[in-house]
C-alpha cells in the first residue's frame, strides 16, 4: 500500500501554492499492482495531467482534487483518503462512477465547537488538533477519514463506451471526446464526493427521520443543524423525527441557513435575468433566460444600443437573422439581436463576439417561456465566450423587431434587482434539494438544482462547472466553513478572524503589549520602540514611572538603547545589601541621565526611592 | 428479479453469492461505537457513502445523480420507476432550471 501526500504534488506539477496551503490530504493507494492507480497502460498527457500511464493519470487526478481541497481548508491533522480505482457496476448505458464518504462521525471531541453534535471525523480532528482515529488506534476505528472508490472501466466496451471515458485533465476541457462523446471530468466528480466526506452530508435516518445515534446517542449532526424549513420556521435539530420526514420533501422551502453560505451566496448565484427596453417604442421590462456561458448577468447589467445582426443565408443557417455564420453588419460595441434556430446558442453568441458585439439577445422562434441557454458541449469553445447573452420569448422578440423598425433601440440585459437570486429563498438562505417524493441520499445533502449558475454540490454535476470550490464560482467551501472548517491559516486552532496572529501559530494568543498583534507576529512585543531582534528585554516592564517598593518616584521609566527599561534594570539587580542596592540603582540612573533619558530631578527622585527601600 | 449470464451467454439463476453481491447495500441496524477519551464515535461503512451514478437518456445525453441510497442508485442506473421519479419531478417544480443547447 502506498501513500501520497497531495501537497507534494503541487511541487511536482508546478501548481501554484499559496503561502498557507493548510490541509495535508494523504491519498492511500489501495490498488494492487497493475490495477487502477497502478495500471501501466500507456496514456498521452492530457489537460495538464502529465501522467503517461492510465494509473499515473488517475492518481494525478486524485492528487489534483485533493490539492484543491488541501489549499482551501485548514487542518493541522493530515486527512487520509483510502482510494481505489476498480471495477464498479456498469452497463453500456449506465454506471456507478464512484463513491466516497466519511468513515466515522464523532461527538464531544476536544475543542469541538458544538457539544452533543455529530461531526465528520475530519472536522473533529481539525478542531481537536490531533488525529481522532490515528493509525494503529486501539479502538479499531478506521484509520482513514474518507474512503473513495471509482470505476476503472468507464469508456471501455460494455461500460459507457460512447462517453469516451473519464477525462483526467486538470482543466475542464472534457468535451468533446476524441470519439465525439462527452467525457466525464474526474476531478469535478472527486471534488464533489470529497466534499460529502468532509462535511457536506447529513446522517439523519432516511427511513424514520431519527438522528443517527438514536436512541443511545440521539444527537443531531452538524449538517442538519443548519437545515432550515421556512414553513415550520424551524431548524432540523429542533424538529421531531416525523417533522423531519415531512420537511425533507418541502420543495422550495428547505434551505441552508449557515452564515457563511448566506454571506457569500449573493456573489455566486444570479438574479433572475431581465431584458429591458429603455427607448420607445416598447419601453419596459421583459422576462429573459440566461446563458451557461459568457459573462454573468447581474444588476445593473449591460446597457447599449441593440442592433439586428445580419449574416449570410446559407446551409449553416437559412435566415439572415439566425447568426449561424459570420456577422456581416456593424455590431461593434453594440448588443446584437438575432433569432433562435438552426445552430446552437453558443455559436450565435461567438459569431457576435467575433464581430465586436458587447452582448447578445436571442429571440425565441416558437412560443414558450424564456429558458436558459446551455453551452455548445465543446468546453474550450464555450470558455472562449466572454460577452453576456440572454434569450427572450417570441413575443418579446416581436416587440424588439417593431422597435427596430421605428429607429434606435436602447436596451439593458441584466438581473432583476427585485428578484430572489436563483437557488436562494427570500430570506437569503440557499435552497437545498428537496424533491417530492424523497430521493434517498440526494435529498437534503445537496444544494437545489435551481441554483444558477450551477454549483458543485447540486446532485448532478453539469459540464459547465469550474474546478473552483469557493466564491465567486461556488459555495462548497462556504458550506464547509459553516459546519466547522473554520479558516485557520496557521492551524493553531484559533479562527483567523479571532486570531491576533493569523499567519503565525500561537495557540496561547500571547500578546504582551495588548495591541492588535500577538507576540508571535509582533516585531516589538513590548512596544518600546526597540525591535525584538535587538531588544535585550523584549518583554520589558513598561509601567510609566519608576517605582521601588511602595515608593513611586514619578520619574519616567525610560527605555535604554538596548531595549531595557529602568524598571527592567532595577528589577534585575542582585544586591548584597541595601547599600549595594542603592549603589547599583545609582549607576543605572547615572547612565540614563548621561544618555539624556531622564532629568536630574528624576535621577534624584529615583535615588530617593532607592534609599527608602 | 435478478439473473446472471453464464459463460455461454445463457440466462441462469444467480448463485447465492451473486445474489448477495447484487443486493443493494443496506445500512447496518447497529453501528459500532467508538471511543476516544470522553468522545464518542460511530463507525461508518460504505453503506453511508455517496455514490455518483450516470446513465444515458433517450437522446443519448448523460443524466447524473448522487445518492447515498444504494437501492436508489441501482434503480436510477436501471431506469426503473425510481428513475422516472427523478426525471418527473423536474417539470413539477417551478424552481428547477432547464437549459437548452439550441
Amino acid at each position: 500500500m502506498k501513500t501520497f501526500k497531495a501537497l507534494a504534488l503541487f511541487a511536482a506539477l508546478l501548481v501554484p501554492v499559496t503561502a498557507f496551503a493548510n490541509a495535508n490530504i494523504v491519498i492511500v493507494n489501495n490498488d494492487p499492482p497493475g490495477i487502477g492507480f497502478n495500471d501501466p497502460t500507456p496514456a498521452a498527457p492530457v489537460g495538464g495531467n502529465p501522467g503517461t500511464t492510465l494509473g499515473q493519470q488517475r492518481i494525478n487526478a486524485f492528487y489534483y482534487a485533493a490539492s484543491i481541497w488541501g489549499a482551501t481548508i485548514d487542518s493541522a491533522v493530515p486527512i487520509r483518503v483510502r482510494a481505489n480505482f476498480g471495477p464498479l457496476s456498469c452497463t453500456a448505458t449506465s454506471a456507478t462512477l464512484g463513491s466516497a464518504g466519511a468513515r466515522s462521525i464523532w461527538a464531544n471531541t476536544d475543542n469541538i465547537r458544538e457539544i452533543d453534535t455529530w461531526y465528520h471525523v475530519a472536522i473533529a480532528s481539525k478542531q481537536a488538533g490531533y488525529d481522532i482515529a490515528p493509525v494503529g488506534n486501539p479502538d479499531g476505528a478506521d484509520e482513514v477519514d474518507l474512503a473513495a472508490s471509482f470505476n476503472a472501466n468507464i469508456g471501455t466496451p460494455g461500460c459507457l463506451q460512447s462517453s469516451g471515458g473519464w477525462y483526467y485533465g486538470f482543466d475542464t476541457n472534457q468535451t468533446p471526446a476524441p470519439n465525439g462523446g462527452s467525457r466525464i471530468n474526474l476531478v469535478a466528480v472527486l471534488l464533489h464526493e470529497f466534499a460529502h466526506g468532509l462535511g457536506f452530508s447529513t446522517f439523519v435516518n432516511r427511513t424514520n427521520g431519527q438522528n443517527l445515534g438514536f436512541p443511545t446517542f440521539p444527537w443531531p449532526d452538524v449538517y442538519q443543524k443548519r437545515i432550515f424549513d421556512r414553513t415550520l420556521n424551524m431548524y432540523w435539530d429542533q424538529m421531531s423525527a416525523a417533522q423531519r420526514l415531512a420537511s425533507r420533501v418541502n420543495t422550495g422551502n428547505l434551505s441552508w441557513a449557515g452564515a457563511t453560505v448566506m454571506a457569500e451566496a449573493p456573489g455566486v448565484l444570479d438574479l433572475v435575468p431581465q431584458f429591458s427596453i429603455t427607448s420607445a417604442p416598447g419601453t419596459g421590462n421583459y422576462a429573459m433566460g440566461g446563458a451557461e456561458f459568457g459573462a454573468r448577468l447581474d444588476f445593473p447589467g449591460l446597457a447599449g444600443e441593440l442592433v439586428a445582426a445580419i449574416d449570410a443565408a446559407n446551409a449553416a443557417g437559412p435566415l439572415t437573422t439566425d447568426g449561424c455564420t459570420a456577422i456581416l453588419n456593424d455590431v461593434q460595441g453594440k448588443i446584437a439581436f438575432m433569432n433562435r434556430g438552426t445552430c446552437g446558442f453558443a455559436i450565435k453568441v461567438m459569431n457576435a463576439q467575433v464581430a465586436g458585439a458587447i452582448g447578445v439577445v436571442i429571440a425565441d422562434n416558437a412560443a414558450g417561456p424564456a429558458i436558459d441557454m446551455a453551452g455548445s458541449g465543446n468546453r474550450p469553445f464555450d470558455l472562449a465566450i466572454t460577452i453576456p447573452a440572454g434569450r427572450v420569448t417570441l413575443a418579446t422578440g416581436d416587440v424588439v423587431r417593431n422597435a427596430l423598425l421605428a429607429g434606435t433601440v436602447n436596451v439593458t440585459i441584466g438581473g432583476d434587482p427585485n428578484s430572489v437570486r436563483r437557488g436562494m429563498d427570500s430570506a437569503g438562505r440557499v435552497l437545498l434539494y428537496a424533491p417530492n417524493p424523497f430521493i434517498g441520499g440526494s435529498s437534503t445533502s445537496h444544494f437545489d438544482v435551481s441554483s444558477f449558475r450551477n454549483v458543485l454540490m447540486e446532485p448532478n454535476i453539469t459540464g459547465n462547472l469550474t474546478h473552483s470550490v469557493k466564491a465567486p464560482e461556488d459555495l462548497t467551501l462556504a458550506q464547509l466553513r459553516d459546519v466547522g472548517w473554520y479558516p485557520d491559516a496557521d492551524v493553531d486552532l484559533v479562527e483567523d478572524g479571532d486570531d491576533n496572529c493569523p499567519a503565525a501559530a500561537n495557540a496561547d494568543q500571547a500578546n504582551y503589549d495588548g495591541d492588535a498583534q500577538g507576540d508571535a507576529c509582533d516585531a516589538d512585543d513590548d512596544n518600546d520602540g526597540v525591535a525584538d531582534a535587538n531588544d535585550a528585554y523584549p518583554h520589558s516592564n513598561m509601567q510609566a514611572t519608576v517605582t521601588i517598593g511602595t515608593c513611586n518616584s514619578n520619574a519616567s521609566n525610560a527605555v535604554m538603547p538596548n531595549g531595557a527599561t529602568l524598571m527592567d534594570r532595577i528589577g534585575a539587580i542582585v544586591a548584597k545589601n541595601h547599600g549595594d542596592f542603592v549603589s547599583q540603582v545609582s549607576a543605572i540612573t547615572n547612565e540614563a541621565k548621561k544618555l539624556g533619558l531622564i532629568s536630574g530631578a528624576e535621577h534624584g527622585a529615583i535615588q530617593s526611592c532607592a534609599a527608602k527601600n | 428479479m435478478q439473473v446472471s449470464v453464464d459463460e455461454n451467454g445463457q440466462l441462469r439463476q444467480p448463485t447465492a453469492a451473486e445474489m448477495q453481491a447484487l443486493a443493494p447495500k443496506a445500512r447496518p441496524s447497529v453501528m459500532r461505537v467508538l471511543t476516544s477519551g470522553k468522545a464518542v464515535g460511530l463507525a461508518l461503512d460504505e453503506s453511508f457513502d455517496h455514490m455518483y451514478v450516470v446513465r444515458t437518456d433517450d437522446e443519448g445525453n448523460f443524466v447524473f445523480t448522487c445518492t447515498d441510497d444504494h437501492s436508489e442508485a441501482a434503480a436510477f442506473a436501471a431506469k426503473t420507476a425510481a428513475v422516472d421519479t427523478v426525471l418527473r419531478i423536474k417539470p413539477q417544480t417551478q424552481r428547477v432550471r432547464i437549459a437548452e443547447r439550441e
